[in-house]
């Protein structure tokens, strides 16, 4: 355990010397990059000396006499300048009037020029004007042809526009005709087909009629056998309405016409009842014919 | 607002949930790098061991000197000495009683081996898990320090009417900071993860086999 723990906190020691250099070089390095030496600002110093006030004086006079020499020297410069600039006025008229000399013969040549390039322009129009009234002529020609022949070929357009024309009046007519003939064919193709449904409706009514009668003989002869006649006078007979269910179960039974003794009426209405479920077809179309079956009953 | 954002800077002006991120992305980096250190050694020394073992183990003719020796040693065993000790231990003890059946003293030898491999598996991987946790929540931890900075730094550009870049610049620097040291922390612990995972797996599979072709030595012993 000792030995761990050693190891551990030896572990632990190297750990931290590791991040604190880490830190170290990152703190170092990121301070060297991201902040630029912030400029310096300028400062004008004073420089100051102490000095007596006699010398102070001396040197005051040497530097007034320094500025007297200045301003003379500067006073005959300026004069010189003058001088200088007067000759120069002078030759810069002289020179002036030289450019006026230039500048009026360079006009008249200017003028000439405009006078000829005026006459060179109208001779120009002239012509201009002449080949427009030959243009002009040619064009009206021109159209006056096309138009002609614009009329021609609307003329035999409209030809064959009605040609057209007739051509599909014609087709029309054709089609009715042939749309009315399939009409009729269509209806008599109808009643032949409605004739046939109907004789295979009669045919298959027959049928089913046949076969209910089979099965209402069927029931009543399986109500017979449930029925209890001990008891009771012979001759007696009742109609008895039956509502079927699916399998031939009964799910409602009344009788319609009584046969006057109630014990009949009674015994009958029992007797339907046990002999459920009754013989039914399984066609469920033709269950649906008896679903309310109304049965004459005689034991 | 000056000039100067040096990393200190921005660390001591950052806000108190933000600082407390970083102190604890600082620790969690600390211990993390602590673990690796630690275990890298336990697990060089346990290869060494291993490979000196096993040379002693194959050089010897009778068994029982290297038992009592290892057994009777200062330092306790480790790693394969102490497989091989367990075993030894109860297929000497199961010997020495009468009327026992070769295969069971065999099958008690080997769970007896089994039982002390399975501790050793586990001191050999405790504190990975932690690696990992480190590895693998303290970039979060960093991401939640930094979405909180620029949530509050933001918050502060939404009071003023005219807002600039060099407003919000310094409080986002700040905040990614906090990711930073997360990245900083999780990168080396998830390597030493991977790469610890994988020593440990293969030092179990080189116990595995000793302690396989122990057993196989040991069958020869109990059924001549």
């Amino acid at each position: 355990m000792s030995k761990g723990w050693l190891l551990t906190s030896r572990s632990l020691l190297f750990s931290v010397v590791l991040h604190v250099v880490i830190a170290a070089i990152l703190l170092f390095s990121f301070n060297f990059s991201s902040t630029p030496p912030a400029p310096k600002p300028k400062v004008n110093i004073v420089k100051a000396t102490s000095v007596d006030k006699e010398q102070v004086e001396l040197e005051l006079k040497r530097l007034a006499d320094q500025e007297q020499a200045k301003k003379q020297a500067e006073i005959d410069r300026q004069k010189a300048i003058e001088k200088k600039a007067a000759e120069v006025e002078r030759k810069l008229k002289q020179e002036q009037k030289k450019l006026a000399e230039i500048k009026k013969k360079k006009e008249q040549e200017i003028k000439k020029k405009k006078q000829a390039e005026l006459k060179r322009k109208q001779e120009e129009k002239k012509q201009k004007e002449l080949e427009k009234k030959r243009k002009l002529e040619l064009e009206e020609k021109k159209k006056e042809e096309a138009e002609k022949k614009r009329l021609a070929e609307e003329k035999k357009r409209k030809e064959e526009e009605r040609k057209q024309k007739e051509a599909e009046a014609k087709r029309l007519e054709e089609e009715r005709r042939k749309k009315e003939e399939a009409e009729k064919k269509l209806a008599a193709e109808k009643a032949l087909q409605e004739q046939l449904e109907a004789e295979q409706q009669a045919l298959q009514e027959q049928q089913d009629a046949k076969e209910i009668d089979i099965y209402t003989r069927a029931i009543s002869r399986s109500i017979r056998d449930e029925f209890i006649t001990t008891g009771l006078p012979e001759g007696l007979s009742c109609v008895i309405r039956i509502r079927l269910l699916d399998g031939g179960k009964v799910a409602d039974v009344s009788i319609i016409e009584s046969s006057g003794n109630e014990l009949f009426d009674k015994r009958a209405e029992n007797a339907v009842y046990s002999a459920s479920p009754l013989p039914a077809p399984d066609d469920v179309r033709l269950l649906n014919k008896m679903r309310n079956l109304d049965l004459f009953f005689k034991p | 607002m000056t000039a100067e954002h040096s990393i200190l800077d921005l660390i001591l002006n950052a806000s108190l949930l933000v600082q407390l991120v970083m102190l604890i992305l600082v620790m969690a980096s600390i211990i993390s790098w602590t673990m690796i250190f630690n275990k890298r050694k336990l697990l060089k020394d346990a290869r060494k061991h291993a490979t000196v073992f096993e040379d002693q183990f194959w050089s010897v003719d009778d068994l029982s000197p290297l038992y009592t020796r290892i057994s009777n040693s200062r330092y306790e065993p480790t790693g394969m000495e102490k497989i091989f000790e367990a075993g030894f231990k109860e297929f000497v003890r199961l010997q020495k009683q009468e009327r026992i059946d070769a295969d069971v003293i065999l099958d008690g030898a080997q769970r007896s081996m089994r039982i002390a491999m399975n501790k050793e598996m586990d001191d050999l991987e405790t504190n990975l898990s932690f690696l990992a946790t480190v590895g693998s929540t303290s970039p979060y931890i960093g991401l939640f320090g930094t979405v909180w900075g620029i949530m509050n730094s933001f918050q502060a550009l939404g009071m003023v009417q005219q807002a600039t870049i060099a407003m919000v610049a310094p409080g986002i620097s700040e905040a990614l900071i906090a990711t930073a040291m997360g990245l900083f922390a999780a990168i080396p612990a998830v390597i030493a993860y991977n790469r610890f995972s994988y020593d440990v797996e293969r030092l179990i599979n080189r116990y595995d086999n000793f302690m396989e072709e122990f057993a196989s030595i040991l069958h020869r012993h109990a059924h001549s």
